[in-house]
């Protein structure tokens, strides 16, 4: 099966230097394959059932013009297992996203998805503090307070419900495709027929001819491969860590708020969730990652350094850091010193905390209340089994269409999650493909059409999402300058930023769509 | 001509980019020694569309603007027959003569508003589908069949007939529509259709539509008001005519010869002849004359920041759509 796909592989890429000889050969390997195997046409094909590739098809079900429509989607793993893995945790996934007011409007009102809303947390805003520079004043830290609403929820929230809205859906009597759902199924192949229908062909032996070829199978994804479309996008040589927070205090009330500090690794975000947890996304370098998901093994550490991070100055968390690292190189870790240093920074921070305070207000009541304002909730600890890191890049197709085929969410755009804009981006791919399909149902345009239909697609998503990418890019390259006079000059800006409110409130309406 | 050799000429178009790869003098001659002087299309048309016939299927070559405007002309096509049949609908029910304070939707929460929206459109959608299903639909003029695959892929209608004097341009229609999956179904069970046919020489009197589109075709003929005559007597009564035309005028001049033609090349050279333009009041005249009442009149133009043509009130500038009611 290994040989078949490396031969698939090795054809494909030669292929398109479009030589008309090896377009031949091409064409000669797909009648071999497909002679063996029976072909079955469609109507729409999607490749991968990640939360993008399912929301597509939920999206496809709940459209009353396209859900006449023939279509399947393949998935390789077993959803079922996976569902049930999410089930039995008892605690909150670590793969945790934001979704947008709008977004999740779309998916509650117009798919009607059976979310679980236990397990969705709202928050209103979000701080963002320059944590790159390293003047020691205690002062106002430069911050941005942006009003962005924005939900906090689980991937494997939004994959379950979209899976039991889908098997439901099947399972009544005015379904056209009962089993539109294949799992555990790979997609071996991709070739063209002869009269240009890209011919799919399955592990289950069966090959598909469908009119549409949807990919949302991913960075890696079969379809971009064939479609081989150059591309913008570099790694970052960093990696996010995610894990799951333990708050000290739970926190309060329903102005509950996002926290962000830009360090020069790269900015850490402390986002909440219900009660007394919260969740993380730190990106950092090779060795900062390895150290944080591999090596340590006490999660107050790693709490207490998240809390240093956002209250202490520059200088004073870097001393921490150096200093953990340092402890936890030898091969045998003296809990000991680990203790005394965490304790020590614990109370470093709460003197921090102390002076701050007192700086900024000028009467007790205030300065009671300044830190739970101002500054995020103190972490306790961390959930070292949820810890876990992920290569971060920045990547995005020249286009996103071909005749027949097109590709939808990271498939096509991949982001620093600085901005927690990736699945939404994918989202609002889905809204845009959806439309531009019951518009071609309505006239009586062929689906595939790319010119009339996917072309449309494309030239309505690709300034959007090139803007959110080349946005996000620049904000995470800029604060990662360690030059002086950069800091300063992005002091001056983020304090800028933070006395306009038309611009902030432009900026949060392009984010969640909300004012 | 040999449908193999159209066929032939196709498939090298699909991998050449050269437009003029497909065109075969030879096919341009034939065309001229068959065709006689009393058809409903003048020779020096005929050769031209035999001409274009190869490059119709190309959306992204000289035809794209066509394809563009095709959108347009399905949407008008619905809006039309949604139009007729909400009228007659609400003539024949009394509860809607019981007046309803009418509501503005933007005061509406946003999700109650979007329910509102989709019921009506759900409405709309339905009385067309029931009414139009036992609906036999023809396509005049149809050319490489770029509206009656549109029509056709509607599913809407019980058939759908595309009449064409040119013989290339119903081969390549055929062709074209046989390397599709679903209209090469549609051709098969006869939902879809394609015939060679002289308007003024048609044996066949019996044949009735229930909706005549006739679309991008007057502008090309020698007596436009003969053709209408001829499509009206083709048409049930109470049946729909759909027409599209270009006014006489300055703007006309400008856009579609000299702007589309000579300086944009949008279109291929010698494709309209200014004199042939009629105006939108003659065609109001003829159906007013022949009892057809008029349900619609909309003016079309392209825009080229969009991309996209545009449907406008100014029916006496430039391209216009039309549609009657036979009483």
């Amino acid at each position: 099966m290994l040989s078949l796909i490396k031969r698939a592989g090795t054809i494909n890429t030669i292929s398109h230097n479009s030589s008309k000889k090896l377009l031949c050969s091409l064409y000669s390997y797909s009648t071999t394959t497909t002679s063996t195997s029976k072909i079955e046409p469609l109507d729409i094909l999607i490749v991968g059932g990640g939360p993008a590739g399912l929301s597509l098809l939920s999206s496809l079900i709940s459209s009353d013009k396209l859900n006449n429509l023939n279509y399947k989607l393949v998935e390789s793993n077993n959803l079922e297992n996976q569902i049930q893995k999410y089930d039995d945790l008892g605690r909150y996934d670590n793969r945790i996203i934001s979704i947008t007011p709008k977004n999740l409007d779309y998916l509650t009102t117009k798919i009607n998805l059976p979310l679980n809303f236990d397990k969705i947390t709202k928050f209103n805003g979000i701080t963002i503090f320059n944590g790159s520079d390293s003047s020691t004043m205690s002062e106002h830290k430069p911050r941005v307070d942006l009003d962005t609403e924005s939900y906090m929820c689980e991937i494997q929230n939004l994959v379950k419900a979209n899976y039991s809205f889908i098997k439901e859906k099947n399972a009544s009597a005015e379904s056209k495709n009962p089993n539109c759902l294949l799992q555990e199924t790979k997609v071996l192949n991709i070739s063209k027929s002869q009269d240009n229908y890209p011919l799919v062909t399955l592990s289950n032996g069966v090959t598909y001819k469908p009119k549409l070829l949807i990919g949302c199978d991913g960075f890696n994804s079969s379809v971009k491969k064939y479609m081989n479309y150059s591309s913008i996008g570099w790694n970052y040589d960093s990696f996010g860590v995610v894990g799951n927070l333990k708050l000290k205090y739970p926190s309060l009330g329903s102005n509950l708020r996002g926290w962000q500090t830009f360090l020069t690794t790269g900015p850490l975000a402390h986002l909440p969730l219900e009660g007394d947890r919260a969740t993380m996304v730190w990106s950092c370098d090779n060795a900062m990652s390895e150290f944080f998901a591999k090596k340590l093994t006490n999660g107050e550490v790693l709490a207490s350094l998240i809390n240093c991070a956002f209250v202490l100055n520059r200088l004073d968390y870097e001393y921490y850091l150096k200093k953990i690292m340092k402890l936890y190189s030898t091969d045998i870790v003296n809990e000991e010193d680990v203790n005394k240093l965490v304790e020590e920074m614990n109370t470093r921070v709460e003197q921090e905390s102390e002076t701050l305070s007192k700086v900024n207000t000028d009467n007790s009541q205030d300065e009671m209340l300044y830190m739970d304002e101002y500054y995020p909730p103190i972490v306790e600890s961390v959930d070292l089994t949820t810890v876990g890191r992920f290569p971060l890049k920045m990547f995005h197709l020249d286009n996103y269409s071909k005749d027949r085929m097109v590709l939808i969410g990271d498939a096509c755009h991949n982001t620093h999650p600085l901005a927690g804009q990736g699945l939404n981006m994918g989202l609002e791919d889905i809204k845009e493909l959806i439309k531009q399909l019951e518009k071609a149902m309505d006239l009586g345009i062929d689906i595939g059409n790319n010119e009339l239909v996917l072309k449309k697609y494309f030239e309505n998503r690709y300034p959007e999402n090139s803007v959110m990418l080349m946005g996000t890019d620049f904000l995470f390259k800029l604060f990662a300058i360690d030059e002086p006079v950069v800091h300063k000059i992005t002091n001056i800006g983020m304090n800028f930023v933070n006395s306009m409110d038309t611009l902030k409130k432009w900026m949060s309406f392009r984010v969640s769509g909300k004012n | 001509m040999h449908k193999t050799q159209i066929k032939r000429l196709i498939n090298l178009r699909s991998v050449h980019v050269n437009p003029n790869i497909g065109f075969n003098p030879n096919i341009a001659t034939t065309t001229n020694a068959v065709a006689n002087n009393n058809t409903s299309f003048s020779t020096l048309e005929q050769s031209h569309f035999a001409k274009l016939a190869p490059t119709w299927w190309d959306p992204s070559g000289n035809q794209r603007i066509l394809h563009l405007m095709n959108s347009k002309r399905i949407e008008f096509i619905r809006a039309t027959l949604t139009k007729k049949l909400s009228e007659s609908a609400n003539k024949n029910k009394t509860e809607d003569t019981i007046y309803i304070p009418k509501f503005n939707k933007d005061l509406l929460p946003n999700s109650v508003r979007l329910q509102v929206d989709t019921m009506q459109q759900t409405y709309l959608d339905e009385l067309l589908t029931e009414n139009v299903k036992n609906w036999k639909v023809l396509d005049m003029g149809c050319g490489g069949g770029l509206l009656t695959e549109s029509l056709s892929r509607l599913s809407m209608f019980e058939n759908v007939k595309g009449y064409d004097i040119t013989e290339e341009c119903i081969q390549v229609a055929k062709a074209h529509a046989e390397n599709d999956m679903q209209l090469k179904e549609n051709l098969a069970d006869g939902t879809l259709s394609y015939e060679i046919k002289d308007l003024f020489n048609d044996p066949d009197q019996t044949t009735k539509f229930n909706m005549i589109c006739c679309f991008e075709m007057l502008e090309h003929v020698d007596e436009p008001f003969k053709v209408l005559d001829c499509l009206k007597d083709k048409l049930e009564t109470d049946g729909v005519l759909v027409l599209s035309t270009i006014n006489k005028e300055l703007v006309s001049y400008l856009t579609t010869i000299l702007a589309a033609e000579h300086v944009l090349n949008l279109v291929p050279k010698g494709t309209h002849d200014f004199n042939k333009y009629i105006n939108c009041e003659d065609i109001e005249n003829w159906g007013f004359k022949n009892k057809m009442e008029l349900i619609d009149a909309k003016g079309v133009m392209f825009n080229p920041i969009k991309d996209e043509w545009e449907l406008h009130d100014k029916k006496d500038v430039g391209n216009y759509f039309i549609s009657f009611r036979k009483l």
